[in-house]
């Protein structure tokens, strides 16, 4: 098989053409998946309780259109989110900040877990007690039963 | 010994229950921040540049001197309807006092939004974002809403629904007492 200079020259393009494909492809993909993890961060503020990324309503629309502009200008996912932070406050952020008055969020589950793990060790405890308290009781009273047979016998 | 744990277990008892009613009466009673009061307020206003309907450009940098009345429009949204002709009163009563009202049509084509200006028309100017981005950096919630932007550039104020010649007045007023 002859290649000849033209062919090289076409070869060339072809192979340039497809990995510009590619490229662009992997780089649209890339910005898709960002924007997709930015919006999943974000709570939709016309909605209840959806995040952006599941709300299709026109403001969460806008939000993943400048999303991807940010992406594409290059900016960070935390300068996005700061963005949107000035804009709608802390309470846009699916997961609120451990920080201040919004840590009780975080910490209150734990330590509700923590009490209730205490009250329910306490009350196994307590419940052992007493069933011990009501076997000696019972052992007890047999024995005074014995007692009380011996004396009538002694009558 | 036995004392101390009945106190214990009465005070952790006290506490848990005193921290569930606290937990309930924030929940229930207090005011969700996010909703009534702006991020932005107290803070330097967002830059914009936005284009009237007949194509000029109005930017807020160009409003330094003047305290500026941003009010955010629908043409689908009927309370924005009602609220036009207590702008354009207001517009009329502030005129000489340096205060720029602009209203801001969002969430809307081109042509319904001209058919609305034609229906209620309006003395002071009316503006679109040709970069849909103003009412994300103004953290609008819905429509109509609207902004009190003080001579300097900051946000004075608020004010989220219809306003009416009352409310106008107390926030213009706001905004001419403001050093």
């Amino acid at each position: 098989m002859i290649i000849n200079k033209n062919n090289l020259i076409y070869i060339f393009i072809i192979t340039s053409i497809i990995s510009n494909i590619l490229i662009l492809n992997t780089y649209a993909d890339s910005i898709d998946k960002q924007v997709s993890e930015i919006s999943n961060e974000l709570l939709c503020p016309v909605c209840r309780g959806q995040t952006v990324a599941e709300s299709n309503s026109d403001l969460a629309k806008d939000f993943k259109n400048i999303i991807k502009t940010k992406l594409q200008e290059g900016h960070s996912k935390d300068e996005i989110l700061n963005y949107f932070i000035n804009s709608y406050g802390v309470s846009v952020l699916s997961s609120p900040p451990a920080k201040g008055f919004r840590l009780i969020i975080w910490l209150l589950p734990v330590a509700v877990l923590f009490f209730g793990l205490i009250m329910l060790i306490r009350f196994l405890i307590l419940k052992r007690k007493i069933q011990q308290r009501i076997l000696m009781s019972n052992e007890n009273d047999k024995y005074l039963k014995e007692v009380d047979n011996e004396l009538n016998k002694l009558d | 010994m036995q004392n101390i744990k009945t106190n214990l277990s009465a005070i952790l008892t006290f506490l848990a229950i005193i921290l569930f009613i606290l937990v309930m009466y924030l929940a229930l009673f207090s005011k969700n921040t996010s909703i009534n009061i702006s991020p932005l307020v107290g803070k330097t206003a967002p830059s914009f540049s936005l284009n009237t309907f007949d194509n000029k450009t109005i930017k807020l940098q160009n409003l330094v001197g003047k305290s500026v009345v941003l009010n955010f429009w629908s043409s689908w949204c009927i309370p924005c309807k009602d609220e036009t002709s207590a702008l354009n009163r207001a517009n009329i009563r502030f005129k000489d006092s340096d205060i720029v009202f602009l209203g801001v049509n969002i969430w809307d084509d081109r042509e319904n939004a001209l058919t609305f200006i034609n229906s209620y028309p309006s003395d002071y100017i009316n503006t679109h974002d040709p970069l849909n981005e103003i009412h994300v950096n103004y953290g609008i919630q819905g429509v109509p809403e609207t902004f009190f932007i003080t001579k300097d550039g900051n946000i004075l104020n608020r004010f989220q629904g219809e306003l009416n010649d009352s409310i106008l007045n107390y926030y213009c007023n706001q905004l001419l007492n403001n050093k």
